[in-house]
């Protein structure tokens, strides 16, 4: 029960305990190796043996595995991996299983284990062709029920939680990239639809599903989740399978990959779903794989976003986005971090959609990164028809890949084809087309406090009527469920708009809300670090007076 | 979502569970959405499941019964229900003459174009016939979120305005408007209608003040306790 924090964080602080640090093995003692061999030293083919220290990696890499040394796993898997991938296969793929076997005495569940990274660092430097991706897949379905349907006994397996987050995602990622590949008929030789036909098993949408509802009821994280929330005991709930950090860590992270899988597939209400037993904001347990964190709240924020419940999207933005920025220092050297930052940039792209769509304040830090990287788009987005393509622009940078879930008709050359990230686009699109006018019209009405129907039609050079029509599109554009407690689809109707207004007639009344000032979280903030430096002056001063 | 009352356990362990994946339920989950129809009962989760399973079957689309499901969705604006039938569909679908009309339908609603609604029902005898036949609650459904819309804008508003945006005219009117809570015929202006006055269609300048929540405080008294 070490892992389950006992307390709860303020929204505002964050501890380096609460990440995972990618780069504190920086210095372990395979380093030395990969770094005192020369560089110079001539291209190996691929049959030609081994480079010593890739040799010396595999058979160290697989002691530690055998004696579940997850600490040294850690390490291996993030820095000497890494390392040797930079020095030795940077353009060519990793040595096959085969070709290692007698150096793991053949151990079944380390080459599974191995073949995942084979293939997963192919995918990030080759072009996989269809024999790789049907080979990686059965790879998958090894692991997983090398782990799932072990007779009963849990699987003695212990993995670094980070590698188990990068195995879900990993796998959810090789599914949308075969749906897209698949999708593309014309550019495929006889032979490659010839093999996809006899293999309609690869890839699929259930089995994909099955394998993530599996892993979340074996886990019974839900359970565990339950649990956790009313502060019962988790390893009960989780059974003998789910009490273990391999399933628990697994199954959580399949409810992230779950919400991935329908937001990818446009099933925004089950996406949520999906997610009932888990908090937003809730920080311990499993917000310390970061990436992990950050897919998250992209996908819930997302989903958000497409429900229309915009404010309740600005707000799961602007809170990772805050937690990004003040924890990045920590992930610079980590292989994580280009997707760190592109998921960043894609999420203040959402976030600045949002506000257009639904203006509201945000934490003064975001606001100024928003308006360094979109303020142009911001204010383009804000003025109607010509502001269109800016939100047609944004959304394609920022969305997730959409897959359709059903291969297309393989007997057929020109099957009519589903694009799926086009479907998704000209919905959501559409959904901003019907308010384009609003930002408009709320920048006249803030002016005023009671203007005339009229007076307005001849402002914006349009009809009383047309006038009317928009005030009611603002009226019921700004009504949108948010989010209180409970379950993430849960909410209420409520008004969003700081600016109130209603006809008489036709004459309209127009008041403001006024923000105070904000001095508490100021004073909060500010007592807080205080305090810091006073413990760390005196964690430093003890030794200086002893010595 | 919860469940809704009228839900039969059948088709709760259905939707509910990994068998909402299951093509064999296509049918019992069609004929669920007629009930709905005929009840007025609306089951969004079951709605969703069932589009889901035409997604992931395409061959086994039913194109009547998605345009019966958009109808449903239609009925519950202003959620945003259409908007996430919509997702799930595929493109070739939309060009269903049915499927295509409620798209409209539900665009001039967004819109809050909601006299030109009125006239597309009219105009287009297929959806008309189709709301009638199977979802007989369907213009009162679509009026009810009509006339929260203009609840939320309007603190007064004209008869004549009223009964286009409404569709309903002379005594239809009258009684429709005393069967409201709290709306009512101004008695300076019959030519007026007084709609009650909430919390959305006010204009009261308010002055947002910051909440301190105890847990943002946790580490300051945690810490003066140390101290003593």
């Amino acid at each position: 029960m070490a892992d389950i924090p006992d307390r709860y964080f303020d929204e505002d602080e964050v501890h380096a305990d609460q990440v995972e640090l990618p780069t504190v093995f920086a210095s372990d003692q395979f380093t030395a190796v990969v770094e005192g061999y020369s560089a110079a030293q001539p291209a190996f083919s691929s049959q030609v043996k081994l480079p010593e220290p890739v040799a010396k990696f595999l058979t160290q890499f697989h002691t530690h595995l055998v004696d579940r040394n997850t600490w040294e796993l850690h390490a291996f898997y993030e820095n000497s991996f890494n390392k040797l991938t930079e020095k030795f296969y940077s353009k060519v793929a990793w040595p096959d299983a085969d070709s290692i076997s007698h150096l793991v005495n053949d151990d079944a569940a380390f080459l599974i284990l191995y073949k995942e990274l084979y293939y997963r660092h192919l995918y990030s430097k080759l072009q996989p062709t269809l024999e790789d991706r049907i080979g990686s897949y059965s790879n998958y379905c090894d692991l997983f029920n090398f782990i799932l349907n072990t007779s009963e006994e849990p699987c003695e397996l212990e993995l670094p939680s980070q590698w188990l987050w990068d195995i879900i995602d990993e796998f959810v990622y090789q599914f949308q990239s075969f749906a897209q590949y698949r999708i593309k008929i014309k550019n495929k030789s006889e032979a490659e639809i010839e093999l996809l036909k006899e293999r309609p098993d690869v890839w699929n949408v259930h089995n994909v599903l099955n394998v993530l509802y599996s892993l979340i009821q074996k886990s019974q994280i839900n359970e565990q989740l339950v649990a956790f929330r009313n502060g019962g005991d988790i390893a009960a709930a989780g059974g003998e399978l789910g009490s273990k950090p391999l399933y628990r860590m697994l199954g959580y992270f399949s409810l992230v990959g779950l919400l991935r899988v329908h937001c990818l597939l446009g099933d925004y209400a089950l996406a949520l779903s999906t997610m009932e037993n888990v908090e937003p904001g809730q920080r311990g347990l499993f917000s310390r794989i970061t990436a992990c964190h950050v897919t998250t709240y992209y996908y819930i924020g997302f989903a958000y976003m497409m429900m229309r419940r915009y404010s309740d999207a600005v707000k799961m933005f602007a809170n990772i986005l805050n937690f990004v920025s003040r924890t990045k220092h920590y992930h610079s050297r980590s292989y994580q971090y280009d997707m760190l930052v592109r998921k960043s940039d894609q999420m203040y792209a959402l976030l600045s959609m949002c506000l257009v769509l639904s203006p509201q304040k945000i934490d003064e830090n975001i606001n100024n990164v928003l308006k360094d990287k979109y303020g142009e788009h911001y204010l383009k987005m804000q003025k109607g028809e010509e502001g269109l393509s800016s939100f047609e622009e944004l959304f394609s940078y920022a969305c997730p890949k959409f897959i359709s879930p059903s291969p297309p008709d393989l007997e057929n050359p020109n099957p009519i084809v589903h694009d799926a990230v086009k479907h998704q686009a000209r919905i959501f699109l559409n959904e901003v087309k019907s308010q384009l006018l609003v930002p408009t019209l709320r920048s006249y009405l803030k002016l005023y406090s009671n203007l005339p129907v009229e007076k307005l039609a001849g402002f914006l050079d349009s009809e009383p009527d047309d006038v009317r029509t928009q005030l009611l599109v603002f009226k019921h554009k700004s009504r949108q469920i948010v989010w209180n407690s409970g379950p993430l689809s849960s909410g209420t109707l409520v008004p969003t708009s700081d600016l109130q207004f209603y006809l008489s007639q036709d004459v309209i009344y127009i008041a403001e809300n006024k923000v105070g000032r904000r001095v508490a979280d100021w004073f909060i903030r500010n007592m807080n670090k205080f305090e810091d430096i006073i413990t760390t002056m005196d964690k430093k001063a003890v030794p200086a007076a002893s010595s | 979502m919860s469940r809704p009352e009228s839900r039969p356990e059948e088709i709760h362990l259905i939707v509910e569970t990994v068998d909402r994946y299951n093509p064999q339920n296509i049918s019992v989950l069609e004929e669920y959405v007629a009930t709905q129809l005929a009840s007025n009962q609306y089951d969004r989760t079951a709605c969703l499941a069932l589009l889901k399973l035409y997604q992931f079957n395409p061959s086994e689309v039913n194109l009547y019964v998605v345009a019966s499901i958009l109808a449903l969705a239609l009925g519950a604006l202003p959620e945003s229900d259409f908007t996430l039938c919509l997702y799930l569909l595929r493109e070739d679908w939309l060009e269903d003459p049915l499927v295509a009309h409620l798209v409209h339908m539900h665009n001039l609603l967004e819109q809050t174009k909601f006299a030109a609604f009125w006239r597309y029902l009219e105009e287009e005898d297929a959806v008309r016939e189709f709301t009638s036949n199977d979802y007989p609650l369907f213009e009162e459904n679509v009026r009810e979120f009509i006339a929260t819309t203009l609840g939320m804008t309007f603190q007064t508003i004209s008869i004549e305005r009223l009964e286009e945006m409404l569709d309903l005219s002379g005594e239809d009117l009258g009684d429709w408007v005393k069967s409201r809570e709290g709306w009512g015929v101004n008695a300076d202006d019959d030519s007026l209608v007084d709609l009650p006055v909430t919390a959305w269609n006010q204009a009261r300048s308010v002055v947002v003040q910051e909440d301190i929540r105890f847990e943002q405080l946790t580490k300051i008294l945690a810490r003066s306790r140390v101290a003593q």
